[in-house]
């Protein structure tokens, strides 16, 4: 590890520090993951494994890049390209105002990186502001695959705790154990809003059930007509039927018609109707996009 | 040591029985390890245990508790040379290897026009689990990415002097047949576990003691990949009689994890089975002897290299004929999935035929002997296997050769 220059703290990963660090030689500056190795253990954390195993495959330009993997005694260690900020620190920046242009350019680099992901059957499972990074000319990347996993099709069952409790998709908050794709989509909804609104989350509930009452609040109470099978579901419980008439402009105020169609296709509490990264991507609300961003 | 080795074996069969099968591995180590004795093998000399001269092997052919201990204190004495012995033959050479290049084992298939390949995604879009919109886009990586990790045919013995040999490789993976069983692990760890195992061997040279620690430890690094909840580095050390010490295998993990460069995704034949099955909208007892068939290759060394998509399709051929009758068809649907036509398979279905010939016999049945289970649907034992169709299979094969 001498060929790296320790510069800071950035922070704490699903598994282990992570490090501002510089490479000696070139000068470049990248981040560093440690994971300690200690011989009472078990070896490589599973959550290491997986990151380093799925990021050697996903190499996309929205996709945390992995230089190198270096092991010495006792001690992994990750080095990724190195981004100044996430998008949580970025929104703490914003004083409340963000461009509308570039909600737009993020909220597409995030369903780009999540479509890739997709398509090479992986599922990120923890994507939040604090997992999505920014560089300097605002180009976002997906990190932290600590929780995500490769899926075989058909879906097996995975575990049901995954995802930050914000950004948890209702089918998972009433214990599914049964998910796809779709269970990033969610997030990816929760994140549009939170982006459109320079930071505010969508859900911030305290526990499984507020999260829930928060999420039918705003967009009613499912029912086995809207949401075939969603009473068999593990740890389904009865909620009061809230009316529905929410008034998006007060939620999203930045956002056009379009954008909040967009909001509506991702935030949609049956998994089955959820919309898929691709059509997303697809969405007439990307129309008039910044062409370069699309290139 | 035959004839104890023998009783193990059945013990081990007595124990899949059903009402045991739901027995909870994760219920602590005890049960694991009263139970596992039955199944704990170091396989150190027992792997190579033909006329094995070395002072191991004969050690090692004393299958018994004192055998045990012969090992504990093998472990002991030779834990530091091991470790040098590690370092220095297992170095993995930091130099990129030269790869050759990439054999074209599965043919063009050009479509005869007027094909109608009929959607067979088009019904799923209502069932997430089934992933419609992505299901293509993930076939065509997996058969990609298949590609790029292939491993070359007969590698063993493209290393001069290679101590392991083919049979030792049949040897460890019945072994390990029976210690995935023994640990109610996924079907996907078991191929995974195989898949590191060859890829390992392939470009790492190492010793006959060492044969079973890179088993063992690659089952536990793809139980970290694949399960929920992995088996802990002590049960592997339990279920190999202790033959290897936890910083062997934790030392091990690391080794193996470079030597692939941390690429553990290789596609595995059961990935492919499922889209073959549900295109041919074959029955469960089909789909089951398939994966009897795709186990048994498993342990086959001449089938190494043939590529996991293609392992699935000849596996689920084989297993229409058999159950459907010799006029069952590899459909134009089949053909655009798998991309293999039907004559593209013949090699292996002859291989197949050969494998299911011999699968009770020999000291290694372990996969007949587990999908010989009724949680298997007691496919192994289906009198069709011994039917002519498995007869006229491999000697259709042979003639068109």
């Amino acid at each position: 590890m001498q060929k790296y220059e320790k510069l800071e703290k950035i922070g704490e990963g699903t598994y282990g520090t992570v490090f501002k660090a510089k490479n000696r030689e070139t000068l470049e500056i990248v981040a560093l993951k440690r994971v300690r190795l200690d011989d009472d253990d078990e070896g490589v954390p599973s959550s290491a494994l997986r990151e380093i195993c799925l990021l050697k495959e996903l190499k996309h330009r929205n996709i945390v890049k992995l230089h190198d993997v270096v092991h010495t005694e006792k001690k992994l260690t990750l080095v990724f390209e190195y981004c100044d900020q996430d998008l949580k620190k970025f929104f703490d920046s914003c004083n409340g105002q963000i461009d509308t242009g570039l909600v737009q350019s993020l909220m597409y680099q995030l369903l780009r990186g999540l479509a890739f992901c997709h398509n090479k059957n992986v599922l990120h499972r923890d994507l939040k502001p604090q997992n999505l990074l920014l560089n300097r000319n605002a180009e976002l990347k997906l990190a932290d695959f600590g929780l995500a996993r490769s899926f075989g099709i058909p879906v097996r069952c995975y575990s049901a705790e995954v995802v930050t409790l914000w950004y948890r998709a209702p089918d998972v908050l009433f214990g599914a154990n049964l998910y796809s794709t779709s269970i990033d989509m969610w997030s990816a909804g929760c994140i549009f809003a939170e982006i459109a609104n320079a930071g505010r989350p969508l859900f911030p509930g305290n526990d499984t059930d507020d999260q829930l009452k928060r999420i039918f609040k705003i967009l009613g109470t499912p029912t086995e007509e809207t949401w075939p099978g969603v009473t068999q579901l593990p740890n389904y419980k009865p909620f009061p039927i809230y009316h529905v008439n929410t008034a998006w402009q007060q939620i999203v105020p930045r956002l056009n018609n379009k954008g909040r169609d967009l909001l509506l296709n991702l935030l949609i509490c049956n998994p089955t109707e959820r919309m898929c990264a691709d059509d997303a991507l697809q969405h007439s609300y990307f129309n008039d996009l910044n062409p370069n961003m699309k290139a | 040591m035959a004839v104890s080795r023998q009783r193990n074996m059945q013990l081990l069969g007595d124990s899949q029985k059903p009402g045991l099968d739901s027995e909870n591995m994760n219920a602590g180590k005890n049960i694991l390890g009263e139970k596992t004795s039955v199944v704990t093998r170091s396989a150190l000399g027992n792997i190579s245990n033909k006329n094995t001269t070395t002072a191991h092997g004969v050690q090692a052919r004393k299958y018994s508790k004192k055998h045990v201990l012969t090992n504990k204190e093998n472990a002991a004495i030779t834990t530091r040379s091991r470790a040098k012995e590690i370092a220095s033959s297992m170095a993995i050479k930091d130099k990129v290897k030269e790869k050759s290049p990439r054999r074209e084992t599965a043919m063009e298939v050009v479509e005869e026009p007027g094909v109608v390949i009929y959607d067979v995604d088009k019904e799923d879009q209502g069932n997430p689990q089934l992933v419609s919109e992505y299901v293509q886009d993930v076939y065509a990586y997996l058969r990609k990415l298949e590609r790029e990790i292939e491993i070359k045919e007969d590698f063993l013995s493209l290393k001069k002097d290679n101590p392991i040999k083919p049979r030792m490789r049949k040897i460890l993976i019945d072994w390990l047949v029976q210690v995935h069983s023994r640990f109610h692990l996924l079907q996907e760890t078991l191929y995974i576990t195989v898949s590191i195992i060859d890829r390992f061997l392939e470009e790492a040279c190492i010793s006959r003691n060492e044969l079973q620690l890179v088993g063992v430890t690659s089952m536990l690094i793809a139980s970290k990949y694949e399960e929920m909840y992995s088996p802990e580095v002590n049960d592997f050390v339990y279920i190999s009689d202790k033959a290897y010490k936890k910083e062997e295998i934790l030392r091990m993990e690391m080794i193996i994890l470079r030597s692939l460069d941390f690429r553990l995704g290789k596609p595995i034949p059961l990935h492919f089975l499922r889209r073959y099955s549900k295109v041919a909208e074959v029955d469960a007892l089909k789909h089951g002897l398939a994966k009897y068939l795709m186990e048994l290759c498993l342990t086959e060394y001449s089938l190494c290299h043939i590529l996991p998509s293609k392992i699935a399709a000849a596996a689920l051929f084989m297993s229409m004929k058999v159950l459907g009758g010799e006029n069952a068809e590899w459909t134009d649907a089949l053909i655009h999935h798998s991309t293999y036509r039907q004559q593209d398979l013949i090699d292996v279905l002859r291989k197949m035929a050969v494998l299911v010939k011999t699968a009770d016999s020999g000291k290694t049945t372990a996969v007949y002997r587990k999908y010989c289970g009724s949680k298997h649907l007691r496919v192994a034992s289906m009198v069709e296997l011994k039917s002519p169709v498995i007869q006229n299979l491999s000697r259709l094969a042979e003639s068109v050769e």
